[in-house]
This record gives C-alpha cells, structure tokens and sequence, in this order.
C-alpha cells in the first residue's frame, strides 16, 4: 500500500544497523548497560519479587553507575563491524522489571503481583505458538484487543452513558456544535445567565465532533456520545498505530503489535481518556502517530509521494491539530517536514494538499487566536477583573511556580514512568534505533522533544499541564516498540516469548482498566443523577435553577455543564465546566457581604424560581428562609422552590420574552430602554437596539438594551464567526 | 484374551456404578437457584466451594427432560434430577459417537463413554451446569474430529455439514455451558492436533466452533449480588491483602469461593492423576503425545492451584486463566478439569486398548471419592452432611427442597454467597437478636478468673483499652470466667481486643451457667455449663445486611451473638483454637443488650421454614 517509494523491511533483514542480529559480548555488555541504566532511572530502589525481597538497585545514581561501567567495558571490546546494540537485553530488563517490587506499586498498568500468573500463562502459551511457528496469528490480535475493549466498556456502562467529569462537559460542547455548527462562537443564555460558548476551540471539540458526526444523526446523544467514547479509544486509536507501522513500512505483524500496544500505552492514557473525558487531547493523540509516520515518510520522500499518503497526512494532521495544543506534539515532525520542502515544493499533489489545509484550518485558527486569550494562557497572564464574578468563569491570578530544580524535572518522568506499559519503557530505546533505519529520525526527535516538554517544559510552565507529553510519547512509542518486539519474537524463541506475553497480556490489563478494575475509576450515569435530570426537565418553573455553593463533582462524579441540554432549562451555577481549582461561591462576594439582603438581591437580579442547594449551611440557610420551600431531596442535593415578588427576566423597563434560544434570545422591547437579566457580552448584538452593560454592584454586568424600537423585536446574541474574524 | 480384559473392566464399572447408586444419589441442586426477576437466568450456588455462578437450562434438554419424565409441568424445579440425567444421557450418546469417531469399536466407545460419565459424576456430582455443558462438547469435538479423522470422509463436500452439525453443538455447548464454554471448546477445536492431526480450514472451524460460545458467555447478564456492607466477608479470611479481581468478565465486590476448604482436599486427587497420566504416557506414541501432554497439564495446573501457599497459587496458571477468560471467575475451576483430564486419560488409554487401566482408573476416583466422603465430620448448622462433598466437588445441597413451605425469600438467602456463612453458624443465625439488632447497647462485664495470668484479669474490665488480660502465649483451652452484674437479658458478649487489634481467638466456645451457679472460679467444670455458641474458626461476628443476608464483620470485633437473649449471669469462654505467633487478648468484656428491633427481613413464617438448627440452649 505504502511501499511505493520504500520496501517492506522485517527486522530480520537488518543488517549490521544499529541493533545486532548477533549476541556479541560487546553487544550483550552495552545494551546490559544501557538496559540497567534505565531501569535505575525509572524504578530505582529495586527489589526482587516484592517490597521486602533482596535489593537489585539501591538508587539511580548508583545504578546508572553500574551500568554506565557496563557500557563502556562494552564499547571497549566493540567489534567494528558488527553493532553494538542487540534488543534482548532490554527484554531480561522487562523481565527483571517485572519480577520485581515495582509490579507492586499503585497506578502500575499491569497490576501487580497477581498478574504475573496471567503473564506466565500467556508466556506458556506464545512459547507453544513460536515453537509452533503460528506467529502470524498475532496479527488478529488487535482486533480480538479492540472488540474485548468494546464489549467490556458496554458491559461495565450497563446501558448507562459516560458522565465521569467533563464528559457531560464534552457532550454540551458537540451538542451545541451539532445544532449550531458552523455559526459558533454562540451566545448561550441557557447557562449562567449567557455565556459566549466558544469552547470548541481550545478543548479540541472540532474532532470528535467531525467523527461522531454520524452518530449524532442515528443516535440519541447520549448513546451517540457512549458509542463516541468507544470508537476513538477502542477503535481509532489502534487503528491509527497500525497505519502508522504501515506508512512506516513495517511489516504487518509489526503494525499488528504497534496497533495493540496503542490500547495499552499506559494506565494515565485512560485516566484522560475515561475518567478526565478529555476527548478533545484523546482524539488529537489517536491521530498523532499517523502524522509522525507521514511525516518520517514526507522527510525521506524525493520524488512524487503516494496519494494515500498525502490523505493520512492531511486528515490525521487535521484532527491533531484542532487541539491546539498537540502542535506542541507534531512540532518536531513538521520543522523535519519543512526541512525536505525543496523536494516537496515541486510536488504537484504536496502543494494541492498545503493549500487545502491553509484554507481549511486558518479561519478557525484566526478566530481561535482573536476569541482566546491564547497570549495569555501561554504566559500565564490572567485577565483581571475589578472584582471576581463566578459566573464570569475568569481564574483569578496565576499558577504558582516553584523553583526549578533537577528533582522537579525528574519527577514527572518517573510518576509517568509507573503508569507506562514496561514493554514500551524498555523497549523503546532499541525500537528507536531499529526504526531509524528507515530514514527516520523524526520517532527520535519528537521521543527527545516530548521527553523535553514534560520534564523541563512542565517545570517552566506547569499551568500547560506539559507532563501529559510523557503520555503522548508513551503512545507514540508504540511504533517503535513494535519494531523491537518483532526483532526478538522471529530470532529468539524464550526472549521473544517474554516479549510476545507482554503484548498479548495488553488486551486483558487494558480490559481491566476499562472494566473499572483499576484505581483509576470512572462512572457512568447513576441513579441520583437520573432523578435529577428527569425532576428539571419535568419542572416547570418561570425563572432560572441557581445550584448554591460551589459544585464540581459532587452530581455522579461530573460537571454539571450538559444538564441544559438534557433539561431544556436555564441553570446558574459557579461553574458547569472543570475551569475552577479552588472553592467558588456562586454569589459573588459583593453581593454576599450585604447578607440576607444581598444574596436575596443577587437572586432576584437572576430571577432564579429554584434553587438547589447541597452544602450544609446553605441547605439550612435555605431551610431558615421563609421565602423558600423544601421541596425534594436528591441525593445530597436538596431542591427548594424560591418565591419572587415578580418573576421577570426583565429588570427595568419593559419587555416581552418571546423566547430563550441557545443561541440568543428573542424579545420584543416595550420601551426604548430594557435591562435585561442577562449577562452582558462586549460582542453582543441586538439590532437596532444598542447594548451596554449595566453594572451591579461592580460586578455582575447585565444587557442593558438602549434606543430600541418599541414593538419590534429584536435577537440578542453574538454576531457571526466571519464578522467576528475580520474584526 | 482381549475381551476376557474388556469382560472384567465392564464389571468392574457395573460395580462402582451400582455401589454409587447404592449410596443414594441425591436430588440436583436447582432447589438452591435464585431466579432474577424477568430473566431465564438464574444464580447457584455451590455448597462445598460457596461458588455464585450464573445458569440457565438448556431448553432443548428440558425439553428431552420432559419427554422422557412426561410431566407436564416445568422441569427446572420440579424435576431437576431428570435434566441431570437427561445430560447424562446425552453425554452417553455424544461421547459413543466421540468414539466412534476416533476409530473405536463401538464396545470400547461405550465403554468409554460409561467410564467417562462415572468419573464425571464422581467428580461433579449433580451440578447441573457443568454436567450439561460436558453433554454437548464430546459431540463437538467428534464433530471437529470427524472432517479429520482417518476414517472419516474428509471430501470437502461434506465439511459443510459437519461445521452446521458443529455450529448446532456450539450453540447448545454455549447455552448450557455458559462461561465454561469457551474453554471446552476451545479444547473441541483442539482435539485434532491433539491426536496429530491438522486442521485445514482453521479458521473457519474457528469460527463455527468458539463463535457460539463466545456470544453466549458475552450474554451472560451480571449475577443478582446481594447488597453487602463494606468490609463484609462471607468466607474465612485467606490472609492474603486485598482481594483477588478478574482482568475481564463479571466480577463480585467481595471473594465468594471459599478456596481454602478444598484446596487441601484436591492435593491427593490431583497428584494421583498426576501420577496415573505420567504412567500412562509410558510407550506412548508420537501422534498421541499431546493429548498425553493436555491431560498431563491439566493434573499439573490442579496440583499447583491445591499444594502451594495460597499466595503462590493465586499465580499459578488455573487461577490466571480463572481471571482472564471472561466468566470463568465465578467458578471453582479444579474439579472440572480434573474431570476434563481423566476423560483425555480415557480416551487416550482406549486409543491404546487398554481397558483394564480405564476401569481402575474409575476404580480409583471411586475409592478416593469415598474415603474424601467417610468419616468427615457434617457441618454443624443447617447443612447436612453432604453426601457427594468435597473432593466430589461441585454440588449443592437442597436446604429449601420443602418448596410449599419455603418461600423465594428463604430460596435468595440460601442461594446466595452467604450460604458459607449459613454453613458456619446454621439457620439460628438469622433469628438471633443480636444480627438483627440495629443499636446494640453494651454494658460492663466481670471478669471473676482466667486459666491463666489470673493477676491481669482486672484489667479485662477496667474501661481502658490500652490495657488487657492475654492467655499466656494463646494458647488453646484458655478460658475466662465471667459475671454479668445486669439482670437485663443478653444477645450477645463482646470480648474486646482493644488496642490489640490482631489477637483475636483463633476458636471459640461460650457456655452459660445454670442458674444455681454462684460464679466462683471452683465451678468451672464443663458437665454444669450449657454451650450456647461455638466457632471452630473465629471469623467475625455474623450480621445481617438489610435484605437479610448474613455475613462476618471483621475478626479483631470480638462480638459473640447469642441465639436468644440469655437471661443466665455466669459465662465461661474458651478459646478452642490457637492462632500461631498471635495471643489471644481481651481489652474489655462487655455485654450486648438489645435496644431497638429493626423491622424483620424474614417473616416468622419464613424463619420457622428453616429452622433447621437445634437451639444449643434446648440442647442443653
């Protein structure tokens, strides 16, 4: 398919590359070394078996020590015409890694010690299929990885959908998408009283919204949501690993590895992925591998390059990309790209491409740098306002920095080191050599780059959240991996059963993560949250439901953000999304600093008709109120009804509410000049009226809609994308 | 000569066979299944390994079932002993035809077959499940067999009929077999390499022969879980940290088999067949070397599931299949595969014509089956001896056979993982007050002499948990004399360990005095004390959850239940067992006094239903 321009090689073939064929002294000495070294730097104190067994390394310093005397004992009895690296050691090391206390630890991914069973009889069982010579059944392996993954995810769901943290978050963000795509960003009144909903830029929303597209069309959304969640982790990921070993133009056996160990890179990987719901970086890593091995193949390319090629690149480089952040990922890939563009400027079909991508990808990109404060959020230099105002979701002040030191540079490459597959710590530094030999030193450089951004990286700028770089090479290096894997299963029977055992156990462990049997933990909707949702959707009420206090997780272990689209009703509450670190009151402090009085007026100036509360003291302030009436507990949520004087949505003046849109609001103005009780937006516009903001309190800004035509009606809502990108 | 061999082992099998029927064999177990509402599924549970596992009836042997019974009504409580036999018959006909297969006279495949079955029946007793889905997977493997054996037509024309005739088996082997029916027929499409043989089509039968299954085991609905408490247990403590998950399939949130009582008892079983099949592998020939070598791995995976500490076990190669095939961990898995292995041994000795060995080797699980079977202490509580127990394995006892007078109540609580529970205590235990008593009130009781460290005895009630009175290094038949000062009615005794959390007796027995008795230390002599508890192997207090499921609370709470409130004022508590390197310490004894009933989970009906202890008290 891809080898038009470079042969199918098998690590067979290899000759005196980088790695022996052959078990030299010297080779067996350097990669000895070089195998200690990295298991000191990533397991040190090392144990035999369990925590009290007999130490193997005491430190990393004394052990890389050991092992750096070893490498050089190796290189001094090197023979120049052979190697001197061979892929074995490195899988003893595994081995060694595996019989010992760090099995043990927590947020290991094969979790230990009881798993050694399963790796004994899987040992047992790929001893017999190489004596037999059945390695090629390997290559059904990722497919048996993946259908185990699906059927354990819905099986563990039990018909319920995905709500662990910012899924709701997520189904919010590709339902707004689905309705309004593509005249975003939107004014949405549904939450907060109006926020701008542009959020689809900076969480990467735009790919999975592009693939659960169809599903969103067949599909209620919340099983169409469900259904998203298991085809990018179980279905994209390891097919993109497969692609990538293809363009790469490993054999399929290799790509059939890569693909595997794509479901299993690392238990952090499902923390993301399942339990964080962060689909927008997931889905822009799924696509990631092919880019790096288009991007390997665009490098060495000389001459015409296959169209198919050009179509990956495109495409996976598209959905990388629309999580902004993954071009800190592809950045190494696509400077060895631009490198090579003498060659691929003459290109007819590479020029084609370059200015489809241009064309599709600036105007959003435009939009993105003038919506965000991507500046900002780079230097860590929050907007300040005059006084904070939850509902205005803006963090006050900036991430704090500790000083850089070599212990905070390590450290995330360590904890990473625990939750990464072992066969993809130990391997991948031979399948990087292996792998190279295909003219690509783009794997080595973006391994390096990304080692980079989450080490030091993540010191410098630790509001990035850079450490999940260790992840990404973790999934990336599965290409690699797989390289080295099949270098030792086709030459040495024990060694390369070892190796095979390692990634056929992949499929189970990851089932286990997935079957919610790890201590990362996920839910799915329960019966609480159920209850609540059907209670709002059934309320009617005239005014908005204002959640008092501060809730985070405290619904079903999720944001509350997807309840107005599951409900159809307004809602008010600090936050819907995971945008906040620390305790927010809902009302602002101004407002709460006047008592009774003022939380009243906060109220009011929202027209909230309901209010939930679920910390103590507001439940029994709200139980003390005469104006409020319990009227049904969910859960730790206790719902009061809330009297008004007169539920409006109007404040001063006059005006008809013709109706609460997600995307504005249509209202017909009875005077000329309306305040309305919805926040106000620098960009909001309400032809013919003119908007301005009036100030409660030096903190809650409200529409104030000035020389409006009595009678006629008006939409309040956010102009459209291209007025705002050429703004 | 030949058939004078064949004449002796065919009365030899007639004689284990009529001297199993003898011994009475019991009903099938269905009595003890739960059925969830709306569903054909139902939960079993297993009396000697306390094993909770999903089941359905095959419908095509219930159907056979009835026609054979000719009832009219359903099968599945009413007659469960005839869709045991009915399995039983079908095994017969697929195992002959498994035979014949192979290239056997239909003498020795009948003899075979009946060998076969005896050594099943042995083993399994009348588990339902199992015996059902070992029905079906002889015909499938004779299916698989036949599109390769040398006396079979192999023409490509009639591999088509052969893998319909296949899928049919598969289906019914994934019906009835549940999640054990993944591994046989795995093993079904195995057979022919086993014998030497290639299959071409590998693929495809792949396909035919675990697609059915695979299907089945994924349809297979979570087990109807009773809603313990945490840190609930309903077995004994294996020592071991944690608890043990599987990577894929359903799971339960507490462990339900109770591996340590029949670990011990599966060590002979399992070297013997150890032994039998390394002997039977002397002259073997090439072709048959690997179902030698299966039969030989399934003896070899028993005995180091049984003979090493339970930590190593946990690692070795049945326990790691147990977690990674899906559903498996929900059964017990050794005494099917030892069955699996002398059915292999079986065949393998036929294929060899050596029937003499076949008949001893039914000879020999007969022997051992019944030597596990004498002279075994019964279960104290509701549970009668089992009459097919532990090296047996598999078999369930019908505690709720009285269906009119048992209610589904009493069936979910009986077929639940609190049988072990049940076991252990009896019946009594879900009337006692103390289990059903939400608050328990506790009140001070005098310690008046000890067996040993008489000095320190003041210290057991002297309201300060950091101080206590220890029986001089645990040891067994120490006991303390105890006075209780209320005239309030106790449910229970509390023998606090206070700050000593792991010195919790390793048994114990309670006995009140009569009421003449003036509590002095001169009167400790058994013949006037009344035993009104008695735990061999101290497990915890027993509790009842709210749907009324009882289950031990942790070891170091110290909390004896008594039946009925004991008006008597004069205990005498004696440790019966000692735990090694651990003392026995009392901190504080108090007395457990009944505040506020909670409402009942069994009604008196229910409760009179399965009386089925006798009160020690009345005993007494």
């Amino acid at each position: 398919m891809f080898a038009e321009t470079a042969p199918e090689l098998s690590p067979v073939e290899t000759k005196a590359g980088p790695i022996s064929p052959r078990l030299s002294v010297a080779a067996l000495l350097f990669s000895s070394g070089l195998a200690w070294m990295l298991l000191a730097l990533i397991a040190a104190p090392l144990h035999l078996w369990d925590s009290e067994g007999a130490l193997l390394i005491s430190g990393p310093l004394s052990g890389s020590v050991i092992g750096l005397l070893a490498c050089i004992g190796g290189y001094v009895r090197r023979n120049k015409a052979e190697a001197l690296l061979c892929v074995e050691p490195f899988v003893l090391g595994l081995l060694l890694l595996l019989c010992s206390d760090w099995l043990n630890r927590s947020y290991n991914f094969y979790q230990g010690p009881l798993i050694r069973g399963e790796l004994l009889v899987l040992f047992l069982a790929a001893l017999v299929m190489l004596r037999q010579t059945r390695i090629r059944t390997l290559r059904v392996l990722p497919i048996v990885a993946s259908l185990l993954c699906v059927y354990v995810f819905f099986y563990t769901a039990k018909g319920n959908w995905i709500v662990s943290d910012d899924h709701p978050s997520f189904v919010y963000r590709l339902m707004l998408l689905w309705r309004h795509f593509p005249d975003v960003p939107i004014y949405y009144p549904l939450w907060n009283a109006g926020i701008e909903y542009r959020e689809y830029f900076g969480t990467g929303v735009l790919g999975p919204f592009l693939l659960g597209a169809p599903l969103f069309a067949l599909l209620s959304y919340t099983d169409a949501y469900t259904v998203l969640v298991a085809l990018i982790l179980f279905v994209v990921v390891p097919t993109s690993s497969y692609i990538a070993a293809r363009v790469c133009t490993l054999s399929t056996l290799s790509a059939a590895i890569a693909s595997t160990l794509a479901l299993g890179s690392s238990l952090l990987w499902y923390r993301w992925g399942l339990k964080y719901g962060t689909m927008g970086f997931v889905t822009a890593v799924a696509f990631a591998p092919m880019v790096i091995a288009c991007a390997a193949r665009l490098y060495a390319a000389r001459n015409e390059v296959p169209r198919l090629l050009l179509w990956i690149f495109g495409v996976a480089s598209s959905f990388t990309i629309f999580w902004p952040a993954a071009a800190f990922i592809i950045l190494p890939a696509l400077v060895y790209v631009a490198m090579n563009c003498a060659a691929l400027l003459r290109m007819r079909r590479f020029i084609i491409l370059t200015l489809v991508m241009l064309a599709i990808h600036l105007p959003w990109m435009v939009l993105f740098w003038n919506v965000s404060s991507v500046g900002s959020i780079i230097t860590n230099q929050w907007e300040q306002h005059r006084e904070h105002n939850p509902l205005l979701n803006s963090p006050r002040g900036k991430v704090t920095q500790a000083p850089v030191s070599v212990q905070r540079i390590v450290r995330p490459l360590y904890e990473a080191s625990h939750s990464t597959n072992p066969l993809i710590l130990m391997l991948l530094v031979p399948g990087l050599l292996l792998i190279s030999r295909r003219g690509a030193p783009v794997y080595a450089a973006t391994t390096l780059w990304l080692l980079f951004l989450g080490t030091v990286g993540n010191t410098i700028k630790p509001h990035l959240e850079l450490d999940r770089m260790l992840l990404v090479l973790a999934f990336l290096g599965c290409v690699p991996v797989a390289v080295a894997v099949e270098a030792v299963v086709v030459r040495r029977r024990i060694v390369g059963a070892i190796a095979m055992a390692a990634v056929t156990l992949v499929p189970f462990a990851t089932a286990a993560v997935v079957g919610n049997r790890s201590i990362e933990q996920y839910t799915f909707e329960n019966g609480d949250r159920r209850r609540m949702r059907d209670f709002l959707r059934e309320l009617e009420t005239p005014g908005r439901i204002v959640f008092s206090g501060f809730v985070l997780h405290e619904l079903n272990e999720s944001h509350l953000a997807s309840l107005p689209i599951e409900t159809g009703k307004a809602l008010v509450a600090s936050t819907p999304f995971h945008n906040k670190w620390r305790y927010d009151e809902v009302i602002p402090a101004a407002f709460l600093r006047r008592g009774s009085e003022g939380i009243e007026a906060f109220l009011d100036l929202l027209n909230a008709s309901v209010v939930i509360a679920h910390e103590p003291n507001w439940v029994s302030y709200f139980r003390g109120a005469a104006s409020y009436r319990e009227r049904l507990q969910i859960g730790k949520f206790v719902i009061f009804d809330r009297s008004q004087a007169s539920p409006s949505y109007v404040v001063e003046g006059s005006a008809d509410i013709v109706e609460i849109l997600e995307n504005g609001v249509r209202l017909i103005p009875r005077s000329d000049s309306v305040i309305l009780k919805f926040l106000y937006h620098p960009q909001l516009v309400a032809s013919p009226c003119k908007v301005e903001a009036q100030s409660y309190e030096e903190v809650l800004d409200l529409v104030r809609l000035e020389h409006c035509t009595p009678g006629q009606e008006v939409f309040l809502k956010l102009p459209g994308p291209w007025r705002r990108l050429f703004q | 000569m030949s058939k004078l061999r064949l004449l002796i082992a065919a009365v030899l099998l007639s004689g284990c066979a009529l001297w199993v029927a003898s011994q009475g064999f019991p009903a099938a177990p269905a009595d003890l299944s739960t059925t969830p509402s709306g569903s054909m599924w139902r939960a079993l549970v297993h009396l000697s390994t306390n094993a909770f596992v999903p089941w359905r009836e095959d419908p095509l042997l219930v159907l056979l079932a009835r026609l054979l019974s000719a009832a009219p009504e359903q099968v599945n409580l009413a007659e469960p002993t005839s869709y045991f036999w009915v399995s039983g018959a079908v095994y017969l006909a697929s195992m002959l035809a498994c035979g014949l297969t192979l290239g056997l006279t239909p003498l020795l495949s009948l003899l075979v077959a009946v060998a076969s079955a005896l050594i099943i029946l042995l083993l399994l007793g009348a588990e339902q499940g199992a015996t059902a889905a070992l029905a079906w997977w002889p015909a499938l493997s004779a299916c698989v067999l036949a599109s390769v054996a040398p006396r079979a037509t192999t023409h490509a024309a009639q591999q088509g009929p052969l893998m319909v005739l296949a899928l049919f088996f598969a289906y019914r082997l994934g019906v009835a077999g549940g999640a054990l029916s993944i591994p046989l027929a795995s093993l079904a499409l195995c057979m022919p390499a086993m014998l030497g043989y290639k299959l071409r089509t590998i693929g495809i039968w792949s396909l035919v022969v675990l697609g059915p299954p695979l299907v089945m085991t994924a349809a297979i609905p979570p087990v109807p879980f009773p809603d313990y408490p945490p840190q609930a247990r309903v077995i004994a403590d294996d020592g071991l940290p944690g608890i043990v998950r599987p990577l894929t399939g359903p799971d339960l949130p507490i462990a339900v088999i109770d591996r340590t009582a029949i670990r011990d008892a599966l060590v002979p079983t399992s070297l013997a067949l150890l032994l039998l099949t390394l002997v039977a592998g002397w002259g073997l020939r090439r072709s048959q070397r690997y179902l030698w070598l299966v039969a030989l791995s399934g003896a070899l995976a028993v005995f180091l599931d049984s003979a090493p500490p339970e930590s190593v076990a946990l690692m070795m190669p049945m326990e790691s299949i147990r977690r990674l095939l899906p559903g498996l961990y929900l059964y017990f898995l050794p005494p099917l595969v030892i069955a699996i292995s002398s059915i292999l041994l079986v065949v393998l000795l036929a294929l060899r014509n050596q029937w003499l060995p076949i008949a001893g080797l039914v000879l020999a699980t007969t022997a051992v089956w019944h030597m596990s079977s004498i002279d075994r202490p019964p279960r104290h509580g509701i549970l009668e001896r089992p009459r097919i127990d532990v090296v047996s394995g598999i078999f369930a006892l019908p505690l709720c056979r009285d269906s009119a007078a048992a209610s589904q109540h009493c069936r979910n609580i009986l077929a639940s993982p609190s049988l072990s529970v049940l076991g252990n205590y009896g019946a009594a235990i879900l009337r006692s007050h103390y289990a059903q008593v939400e608050r328990v009130s506790r009140g001070p009781g005098r310690v008046v002499a000890a067996s040993t460290n008489q000095g320190s005895i003041a210290l057991a009630h002297d309201k300060d948990p950091a101080t206590r009175w220890s029986a001089k290094r645990g040891e067994e038949h120490s006991w303390l004399l105890i006075r209780k000062p209320q005239a309030q009615p106790a449910i229970g005794i509390a023998l606090e360990t206070g700050q000593y959390a792991s010195d919790f007796p390793g048994g114990l027995e309670v006995y009140v005095g009569d009421s003449a008795l003036q509590c002095e230390p001169s009167e400790v002599q058994r013949q006037r004390w009344n035993l009104i508890f008695k735990s061999d192997d101290w497990q915890g207090p027993v509790k009842l959850s709210p749907e009324g499921y009882p289950f031990y609370l942790g070891q170091p709470d110290v909390e004896i239940p008594f039946t009925q409130p004991i008006k008597g004022s004069c205990f005498l508590v004696r440790q019966t067992k000692r735990r090694a390197i651990f003392d026995w310490s009392v901190a504080e004894v108090r007395f457990l006094f009944e505040r506020k009933q909670r409402s009942p989970t069994l009604d008196d009906g229910h409760r009179q239903s399965i009386a089925l202890r006798p009160n020690p008290l009345k005993e007494g």
